[in-house]
């Protein structure tokens, strides 16, 4: 097996004839969460081969810069080299031949020689005048000196050469961008240039004294602007057969999802399109809250703000995001349809960094640094965000109040916070995450002639609070613990007479341990707590009885444990070089307020790679979950539900049909049962005859083909194509058939491209076609003298089908970057050529007319932001 | 972060701006039926057990008052069911075929709807038994012919094998006097107006067809119903336990001309904070033509199979 790592690195090497040494130099920490392989060893140049400089272009002095990809295997020789930048015919051929004699110390992936591909890139440097005595440079003072940082993030740039072009002199700059040179003959204007060949050449004329040090801060220009990081990822091992992941520069930028990390995964494969902007995530079919979202593993009770608002946590504070669709392993759990794993960012380690967050709505910032410059404290990352709705909202209602009408105060605003600590000691890691969010709503009518004075308080609030440990052992075990404790509240008051609440106190601990048995057997095997204690509480007015002044109120006050205590173990067994086989068992016993419910779950994926760029891979596994907390609550549900169960398969194979380009194509096949539908039956319970409000005869099934032509991050572009052909059903037990459920959509089709120009813009864009949603038919109305409306009268559950969906977005982005900032704006347009889409159908009061009800319109938007 | 508010308030918008040009429900245009009534409408085995419920059905036609149609009546019993209940789910016609029984079908003038439909055996006995069972309940329901294709309407006859004690079967609930404009409105008895005179404060302005604003006149309609009248009865409710409960009339205003300010309205309950808790009024404004006379309806249910309707009329001058 062959693993490649697109290495946090770039190796520069030098033609000249007065340099001949490669240079190396580190890349940033890739940030890559365990446990995936982390690069333990950058490769070094052992020997260098200076590449034969072109004549012609030696005489005229051309200077020029070839780039490679190339793949230096275990022992550190260089079995391919592929041209990624050229500099014309002849440069390349030069740069190739010596490139392909470059010799490197072998690079190691977990401590061990791995394979590995880096970009390289080649420089031409024609020979300066000959260079002065070397006996004349040591004896001369250091007089000019500086520092050479990327314009706008002020991140040092190593290995640009700082040429005095008019003296001959020259310097290479640090690790840290620094430079020195000695011996500068003092004049008014010096000519500098300075190059490096991922920016462009900076040019400066400095004045030198006698007998003073001239310092110089450069600032180099990226070639490519704010150019997506495309070496900073370290791909992690596939074990999975569908694991999609989203780094942080994809999910800022895709057209019509605002920014917005969650809304970025309805484009993936395997998603159903939620209508207008809901953001729903409704994965294979399901229903949403079949499918888990997690941050940093830990389950969070609300994914956006006021529903349909923006998502709880701020995009800058994301590092990746897992999206599992279906037939993920055993160290996930409590989800019958997928998983979304949203890993935070990790703090930058070296240098203050930033940004602020303006607009109409709400405003944030995220700024990340380390404690100490000099000392190992750890580094601190914190974001938060606030709306500002409720200083906006009230002038608007009231410019457009008409007289007579009620006086209306409406008070919406949320915030939400991130933080976390990083701290590093030794083998041991730890972090510290809080995070949290809060929705507040205060509305409040005064009352006219024909209506009553209203009032209104929400609140929706949770907080989360994690510590995780990790350590790497001498005996090569890797060791994990994160326990986080929260709180999720949930309060509402109406008027005097109605309030109550559903608050919770949550504890989660996650724990893993894994380790390489033997080579082509690793072992992983953990904990999964989650413990979550309900406290409902209800007031609401009773019925005063005839002369019966202020009657006690009906109080309701209940605790709901639902909690659930899992313990997983996984495998990865290699028999073969190529073959990969993952089994896993996960058993988790669920605490209802029914009892005890215990759930086996077997799970296994294999991959087998039929050649260097085609894998097969294949799963299966049993998945369960427990019923939503009102389902099973003893005095609004029904406490003996117990779980729900899906049977997941899934088949497939992977293409890599280029280095960036991937083709994964894969079938699936999910049984769903044990459902919970709504019932109108009573039961005997107790000795009692009650309703039994919900049980488990719901039953359904989903299958279908996904495919994913995906691009990965390159320093200009990314994008994919996805599609999806489902079909999700569930029994219908009046019609006795299976009818698609409501999310269900036969063709979902979504393209997005984004891609980076010269000069700070970036152009995106993104198509969508879908089928229409199921429709049950409605035949006619028929009217109901107990409540005086109609019902309809309705033929064969969703036999037919809503118009189709198509909708083009457009993004643009500007850049403008300054020494030590950059600014941003961006216009997005949504349904650039206004489709009507329409999303439902309106009925008249007796169902004999209907009108569509008309989708997302044309919407530009538009935004800014301020980073340094 | 793009602007939010933007995609918020267009949003908004573009949702709110969806007026659909549909006819409201209190625009009597055509034939239609308002009210299906039964009598008793609750059977239990703690009161006196007739043979039979007299059904009848307020259908109306504006445009032929005297109509003759052709009218079925049937009958069909379906399982007690614990999550409907009135205003829920669940509501579906009698299947056709077995199962409904078809009591009478033919010509009928529309004025003169009744039929009395027997209570089934099953029923008679789940009352005889007098044990908390889960009863059958019944279902009537009216079928009317009409030039848009057959009318049809349902009306459920609650049956309770045992009530709670000290709980009477529920009643009919009764109008004691209807109020125009501050005035009693006797029924049979049709009010006189003058078409667009009035007090400024009773002035109002309706679109008329072509689209102008007409100024016309506003009246006010007010329901009096005997408070000491309402029934007290038990419910499942929130806690999970049988819960007092008192009834609450609601109204459902009609007319074959002008427009009534609200469609529907709702006793005063010192437990709503609803911003429409305001009472049963409303106002009728008069159509942006002059008629010659004006049928007003209103339908009174208690929410829990209780029906009562009266019918008055205008005549301009």
């Amino acid at each position: 097996m062959r693993l490649l790592l697109a290495l946090a690195v770039l190796l520069t090497g030098k033609a000249g004839a007065y340099e001949g040494a490669g240079i190396k130099r580190d890349g940033p920490d890739a940030g890559v969460p365990p446990p995936a392989p982390q690069l333990t060893k950058a490769p070094e140049v052992l020997e260098f081969v200076e590449a034969t400089y072109p004549p012609e272009a030696l005489a005229r002095g051309e200077a020029a810069q070839v780039a490679f990809f190339i793949d230096i295997d275990e022992t550190g020789k260089v079995t391919q080299a592929e041209v990624t930048r050229s500099a014309g015919p002849e440069f390349d051929a030069a740069a190739r031949e010596a490139v392909l004699r470059l010799v490197f110390s072998p690079a190691e992936v977990d401590g061990k020689p791995a394979p590995v591909r880096i970009e390289y890139v080649y420089h031409f440097v024609p020979k300066p005048p000959p260079e002065p005595e070397p006996a004349a440079v040591v004896e001369k003072p250091l007089n000019f000196k500086g520092r050479v940082l990327q314009r706008g993030t002020r991140d040092p740039i190593p290995n640009a050469t700082v040429y005095l072009p008019d003296q001959g002199l020259t310097a290479e700059t640090d690790a840290e961008g620094r430079f020195e040179i000695r011996g500068v003959a003092p004049g008014e204007e010096i000519a500098v240039e300075i190059s490096e060949p991922n920016h462009r050449k900076f040019y400066t004329a400095e004045k030198v004294r006698e007998g003073e040090v001239t310092e110089l801060t450069a600032y180099l220009l990226k070639r490519v602007e704010n150019g997506f990081e495309t070496v900073v990822t370290g791909a992690r091992e596939k074990k999975e057969v569908a694991r999609r992941t989203l780094q942080q520069e994809e999910v800022a930028t895709v057209p019509g999802t605002f920014g917005d990390p969650l809304r970025v995964l309805q484009n993936m494969p395997g998603m159903a399109r939620a209508p207008y902007v809901s953001g729903a995530l409704l994965v294979r079919g399901a229903q949403p809250q079949d499918t888990q979202v997690m941050i940093d593993g830990v389950p969070i009770p609300l994914l956006y703000h006021f529903v349909g608002g923006p998502s709880v946590i701020t995009p800058s504070f994301i590092d990746r995001i897992d999206f599992f669709p279906g037939a993920y392993g055993a160290k996930y759990g409590r989800a019958i349809a997928g998983i979304v794993d949203v890993g935070t960012r990790p703090p930058e380690p070296k240098r203050l960094h930033g940004l602020a967050d303006i607009d109409l709505m709400d405003a944030g910032f995220y700024v990340e640094s380390p404690i100490s410059s000099t000392k190992n404290y750890g580094s601190v990352a914190l974001a938060a965000r606030r709306s500002y709705i409720d200083v906006l909202l009230p002038p608007i209602l009231e410019a457009f109040r008409e007289p007579g009408q009620a006086s209306t105060s409406v008070s919406p605003y949320y915030w939400d916070y991130q933080g976390r600590y990083d701290l590093k000691l030794g083998r041991d890691q730890f972090e510290l995450v809080a995070f949290g969010s809060s929705d507040m709503l205060t509305l409040s009518q005064s009352g006219t002639e024909e209506t009553q004075p209203i009032s209104l308080d929400t609140h929706q609030a949770f907080h989360r609070l994690r510590l995780a440990w990790s350590r790497s052992t001498e005996s090569g075990w890797k060791l994990s613990l994160a326990p986080t404790v929260g709180l999720t509240l949930f309060n509402f008051r109406i008027g005097d007479l109605f309030k109550g609440g559903i608050d919770s106190r949550d504890l989660n601990v996650r724990g893993a341990a894994e380790k390489e048995l033997w080579k082509g057997l690793s072992f992983e095997t953990g904990i999964d707590i989650n413990i979550t204690s309900y406290d409902i509480e209800f007031e609401f007015p009773r019925v005063a009885e005839p002369g019966e002044e202020d009657p006690p109120p009906i109080v309701v006050s209940q605790e709901v444990p639902v909690s659930s205590y899992a313990a997983y173990a996984e495998a990865v067994w290699s028999p073969l070089e190529r073959l990969k086989i993952v089994p896993g068992l996960r058993f988790e016993a669920y605490e209802l307020p029914g009892g005890w419910r215990p759930s086996l779950e077997p799970r296994i994926a294999t991959r087998y790679e039929l050649n260097a760029w085609l894998t097969l891979k294949a799963a299966w596994g049993i998945f369960r979950q427990a019923p939503q907390p009102g389902e099973v609550a003893p005095t609004f549900g029904n406490k003996e539900l117990g779980l729900l169960r899906s049977n997941q398969t899934a088949a497939g194979f992977e293409w890599e049909l280029t280095d960036a380009l991937l083709l994964d194509l894969q079938g699936f096949y999910n049984w769903r049962d044990r459902l919970v539908v709504f019932s109108d039956a009573f039961v005997e319970r107790d000795g009692e005859r009650i309703p039994e409000r919900y049980n488990h005869d719901g039953r359904g099934r989903a299958y279908g083909v996904e495919l994913m032509l995906k691009h990965d991050l390159t320093q200009r572009f990314y994008g994919w194509v996805a599609y999806t052909l489902s079909r999700s059903e569930q029994f219908d037990e009046d019609a006795g058939i299976y009818a698609p459920v409501g999310f269900d959509q036969t063709h979902i089709l979504t393209v997005v491209g984004s891609y980076k120009l010269d000069g700070g813009w970036e152009l995106g864009t993104r198509f969508r076609l879908t089928t229409g949603r199921p429709e049950t038919p409605i035949l006619g109305g028929t009217f109901d003298a107990d409540t005086g409306r109609y019902f309809p009268l309705e033929g064969l559950p969703g036999s037919e089908r809503g118009a189709t969906f198509h909708q083009l977005d457009f993004r643009i982005e500007k850049q403008w970057t300054f020494e030590r900032w950059r600014l941003s704006t961006y216009l997005d347009v949504q349904n650039v050529y206004n489709a009507a889409n329409p999303e439902g159908i309106v009925w008249d009061y007796r169902y004999r007319e209907n009108a569509p009800l008309r989708g997302l319109p044309f919407l530009p938007t538009f935004g800014l932001k301020g980073e340094f | 972060m793009s602007a939010r508010l933007m995609l918020a308030l267009t949003a908004l918008l573009g949702l709110t701006a969806c007026s659909f040009d549909f006819g409201r429900s209190s625009e009597v245009l055509d034939r239609r039926i308002l009210a299906i009534r039964v009598e008793p409408p609750e059977l239990s085995s703690g009161a006196p057990r007739p043979d039979f419920v007299e059904a009848s059905a307020l259908v109306v036609d504006p445009r032929e008052p005297l109509a003759v149609a052709e009218v079925s009546w049937r009958s069909c019993m379906f399982p007690e069911s614990a999550g409907g209940g009135f205003g829920g789910g669940g509501r579906e016609r009698c299947p056709e075929g077995a199962g409904t029984v078809l009591h009478s079908s033919g010509s009928s003038p529309l004025s003169e709807l009744s039929q009395p439909i027997p209570i089934p055996e099953e029923v008679s006995r789940v009352l005889a038994a007098g044990v908390d069972i889960p009863a059958p309940q019944l279902r009537v329901q009216l079928h009317v012919g009409s030039e848009q294709g057959e009318l049809i309407g349902i009306k459920e006859v609650t049956v309770a094998a045992v009530l709670p004690e000290g709980q009477e079967p529920n009643r009919n609930p009764a109008l004691q006097r209807l109020t125009l404009d501050g005035a009693d409105w006797l029924p049979d008895v049709p009010r006189t107006l003058r078409y667009g005179e009035c007090p400024d404060e009773q002035k109002a302005e309706v679109v008329a067809e072509e689209g102008s604003l007409v100024t016309v006149c506003e009246h006010d309609l007010e329901p009096l119903f005997d408070e000491a009248e309402a029934q007290y009865y038990l419910e499942l409710g929130i806690s999970g336990k049988l819960e007092r409960e008192r009834e609450r009339l609601r109204f459902s205003w009609f007319a074959d001309a002008g427009s009534f300010s609200k469609q529907t309205t709702e006793q005063y309950d010192p437990r709503d904070p609803s911003p429409d808790n305001v009472g049963p009024r409303t106002a009728w404004r008069e159509p942006p033509e002059k008629p010659e006379r004006v049928t007003l309806w209103v339908v009174i249910r208690d929410g829990r199979g209780g029906i009562h309707w009266e019918r008055r009329e205008l005549i301009f001058e």
